[in-house]
């Protein structure tokens, strides 16, 4: 059973030895008037095309397997940087990516239990009702 | 041989992304549903109504208009009893208004300490000011706790005390030994999101069932004859198509009409469709005047800024920068009950000391204070201005005004849920027809609501509805034959409004509705201000024959739509105004200047010991039945007496609440 890594290589190795052939041979001239180098590369091209349609054959399950477990563990292309989008030019209200954020006004409790009175999975912040009304963040909810 | 299986595998998986899930049988009414394309078969089109409008027909056991809150819960609890249940709605159900509902609901679960209905009950009765029908409140204060429990069976995550109990807090006006024990503690909630949580429980558990969901179908009438309701038509937004659902039961769960005035909390979509359609069908409103204002809603947002702020120490200041409820209210200053702020503020606007461009709004200061306390004691609130009023708490002051809440008034229905009309001094009940909801008037909050009531009001009314309706009906049942064109008048009012060619727009005539409505049937209420008012708006309801619209479409015409939503907006407003107009007492929201006291039909702050009682047409202890011409826009209105009993015969079970002076 042959894995990724190595049917790659096996296929990158032949692939590099074709081109180094062409690139040493000037390919199309020579190929004419070189018959036989023309029938080499001729059979390193078949026997390249045949092993790359097995490699690449294994190489799309494989990949398949691969790309989605790589999405489920996180590294999606290691080597390449992160698409970045364009900023819009910042508004009245945006506020920095370093800026405290709203989430901070109102801090979690320990395991999300009230110290104060006790209540598990309660309004965050302030006693929402102290005012007679029931207010968050200065917004009157309910009265 | 690695290979082959490879290669079978990814064939399988190939094949299997065209397999559709199976429709799974009815009959079993266990297992989990799926249908997710309508039942097939049921619709047939026919050009009944018009050539040019093909109507797409359906029939079925039953029809829910709305998918908020109420309109979930009936839909749902008909589907679990077994009818073929539509729930036609403008909203997906997830985006109805019952999400903003952030606040608790209430329930005498005598968690935090003995606790009882009846005095749930007497609350309640007390903040109606005596107009609630009492029938109607005890059954939604006695069936509080199964229906708090019931959604907690459901999976809405309510917040829990140490021993896993629900947690309750103290809101809302509730107290114990009516009255007289003390705080009570009943209000139940999901962190910060109690509504929210609800709609949200309410539209999973809903999936359960084979309930048809018809979304961003615009309802645009019921369809009646000889007086029995007989289903909805309605409008596919998507497609254009006009689609009539047949049912021997509708229930209507639109919610309230808070668009009417010009500053209000209600989402953009709270227009009063469900009053509307009823008020077309002949059929009268209830109790439409009483509105419930807060003095503090940011100019133009429309969001309401908390009294904690005016009791940290914030003021109210005019145009001239002075602290105007000095004059108003010496001792108690900003302090003041909600209904003397609003109307001082409502008074200072109309002598013309208001501030900005129309000087139309007051001024809420709070820069005067030291910021860290503003910080530390109110929290978030320098966010709530920056991103609703575009203000830096810290420097300017908020612009605020009297805003729009909640409506008390609605469709009329008896504790059941039935929708009913008063001929002859009797309640009759009109076959066919619920209500339930912001929309429905049980009445639970006669002319006042109390704080987390309403989620309650929503949840117990719409399963009210669902178990009247399977009492009384058995899904299957054959339906009793329609004129082929009914709903004609609908499609010609929708043609008609599709091709206005008249001179002004949709949204200059709902503008000047709602600066009418904010300027005249506001808190601040006198004779010569509302009379100013009913004409004003007559005139207003005139100019809706001069309409103009732009989209000649039919595929996603949101100008068509929101010209019908100003049809339905108009017909609400009308007869909030002129039924203000006519009651000439003060009672709970409905506060006129001129007319102070409340009138019933015994004089209850003195002795009752030999008071003459005064006779129905002189006394204001009663609910208004409004009805509209829909032509003219002209109202006309008719009164029905209280319910006074409650529901059980027994009075050591639940005795009824005699009339009392009110005060807290």
């Amino acid at each position: 059973m042959m894995t990724r890594a190595s049917s790659f290589s096996i296929v990158k190795t032949f692939l590099s030895c074709v081109i180094f052939c062409c690139d040493k041979g000037k390919a199309h001239n020579r190929l004419v008037q070189h018959p036989r180098k023309m029938s080499l590369l001729h059979v390193c091209c078949t026997t390249v095309r045949g092993f790359v349609k097995k490699g690449l054959f294994l190489e799309s399950t494989y990949t398949a397997c691969h790309r989605t477990a790589g999405y489920a563990s996180g590294g999606v292309a290691k080597d390449k940087e992160p698409l970045k989008k364009a900023k819009t030019p910042q508004g009245r209200f945006d506020m920095d990516e370093t800026e405290s954020k709203s989430k901070v006004v109102f801090e979690r409790f320990p395991d999300d239990v009230n110290p104060e009175t006790k209540e598990k999975g309660g309004p965050r912040g302030p006693d929402p009702t102290r005012y007679g009304d029931w207010e968050r963040k200065g917004r009157c909810i309910d009265f | 041989q690695m290979r082959f299986c490879l290669f079978l595998t990814i064939k399988i998986n190939h094949f299997c992304c065209f397999i559709q899930l199976p429709v799974v049988c009815q009959t079993s009414n266990r297992k989990l549903h799926f249908s997710i394309y309508r039942k097939r078969g049921d619709a047939k089109v026919s050009d009944a109504i018009s050539t040019q409008y093909p109507v797409v027909d359906h029939e079925l056991d039953a029809v829910v208009v709305g998918a908020g809150g109420a309109g979930l819960r009936a839909a749902f609890g008909l589907s679990e009893a077994g009818f073929n249940t539509a729930c036609v709605t403008k909203l997906f159900p997830t985006r109805s208004h019952t999400v903003a509902a952030q606040g608790g609901i209430n329930a005498a679960l005598g968690n935090m300490e003995d606790d009882d209905w009846r005095w749930h009950f007497y609350d309640t009765v007390k903040g109606s000011d005596w107009l609630g029908d009492q029938d109607a409140i005890h059954y939604m204060t006695e069936q509080a706790s199964a229906a708090v429990v019931e959604l907690e069976n459901f999976g809405m995550p309510f917040s829990r005390t140490e021993e896993g109990r629900i947690y309750q807090r103290a809101f809302g006006g509730q107290s114990l030994k009516f009255g007289k024990g003390g705080q009570a503690h009943r209000c139940c909630c999901v962190a910060d999101r109690t509504g929210h949580s609800l709609l949200h429980t309410l539209y999973g558990r809903s999936l359960r069932y084979d309930t048809s969901y018809f979304v961003e179908y615009f309802a645009l009438d019921l369809l009646m004859e000889d007086g029995e309701c007989k289903g909805v038509i309605a409008l596919c937004m998507e497609d254009g198509s006009i689609h009539r659902f047949r049912a021997k039961n509708t229930v209507i769960a639109t919610g309230g009409y808070g668009r009417t005035y010009f500053s209000c909390t209600s989402a953009h979509t709270s227009t009063g469709d469900g009053n509307a359609m009823v008020t077309r069908a002949g059929l009268p409103c209830q109790d439409l005047e009483f509105v419930q204002f807060h003095p503090t809603g940011i100019y133009g947002a429309g969001c309401l800024i908390t009294e904690g702020c005016r009791g940290e120490g914030g003021i109210l200041i005019n145009n001239e920068g002075e602290r105007f409820m000095e004059r108003y209210a010496p001792n108690a200053k900003d302090l003041a009950s909600r209904d003397v702020v609003s109307r001082s503020m409502t008074i200072e606007i109309r002598e013309g000391r208001g501030v900005g461009p129309d000087k139309d709004h007051v001024y809420l200061q709070l820069h005067h204070l030291p910021p860290q306390q503003l910080a530390a004691r109110l929290p978030g609130i320098s966010e709530t201005a920056m991103i609703f009023a575009g203000v830096d708490v810290t420097k300017e002051p908020i612009p605020v005004l009297p805003t729009v809440h909640y409506n008390m008034g609605g469709i009329p229905t008896n504790y059941k849920g039935q929708v009913i009309t008063h001929k002859d001094g009797e309640d009759t009940v009109v076959p066919g027809l619920y209500a339930c909801g912001e929309a429905g008037c049980a009445s639970v909050h006669g002319a006042n609501r109390l704080g987390a009531n309403s989620l309650l009001d929503l949840v117990v009314f719409g399963r009210a509805c669902a178990l009247t309706i399977a009492e009384t009906n058995t899904p299957g049942e054959k339906l009793s034959p329609l004129k082929p064109n009914a709903g004609q008048a609908s499609v010609a009012n929708l043609d008609k409004i599709r091709f206005a060619n008249g001179s002004t727009r949709t949204s200059e005539i709902r503008l000047n509705m709602q600066k009418t409505m904010q300027s005249h049937a506001a808190v601040f209420r006198t004779g010569d201000v509302l009379k100013e008012g009913c004409d004003k708006m007559d005139s207003i309801y005139k100019s809706l024959d001069d309409i103009k619209t732009f989209d000649r479409g039919i595929v996603w015409n949101t100008d068509l739509v929101e010209t019908l939503e100003l049809q339905n907006l108009m017909l609400n407003a009308v007869q909030t105004i002129v039924s203000a107009e006519a009651r000439t007492e003060s009672r709970g929201a409905h506060a006129r200047e001129d007319f102070k006291d409340r009138v019933d039909e015994y004089d209850y702050s003195k002795s009752l010991q030999g008071a003459g009682t005064k006779p129905f047409e002189q006394h204001w202890r009663k609910h208004t039945l409004s009805y509209v011409d829909p032509k003219t826009g002209k109202v006309i209105l008719e009164y029905r007496p209280v319910i006074d009993s409650s529901l059980s015969l027994n009075a050591e079970e639940c005795a009824a609440i005699p009339p009392a002076i009110r005060s807290y």
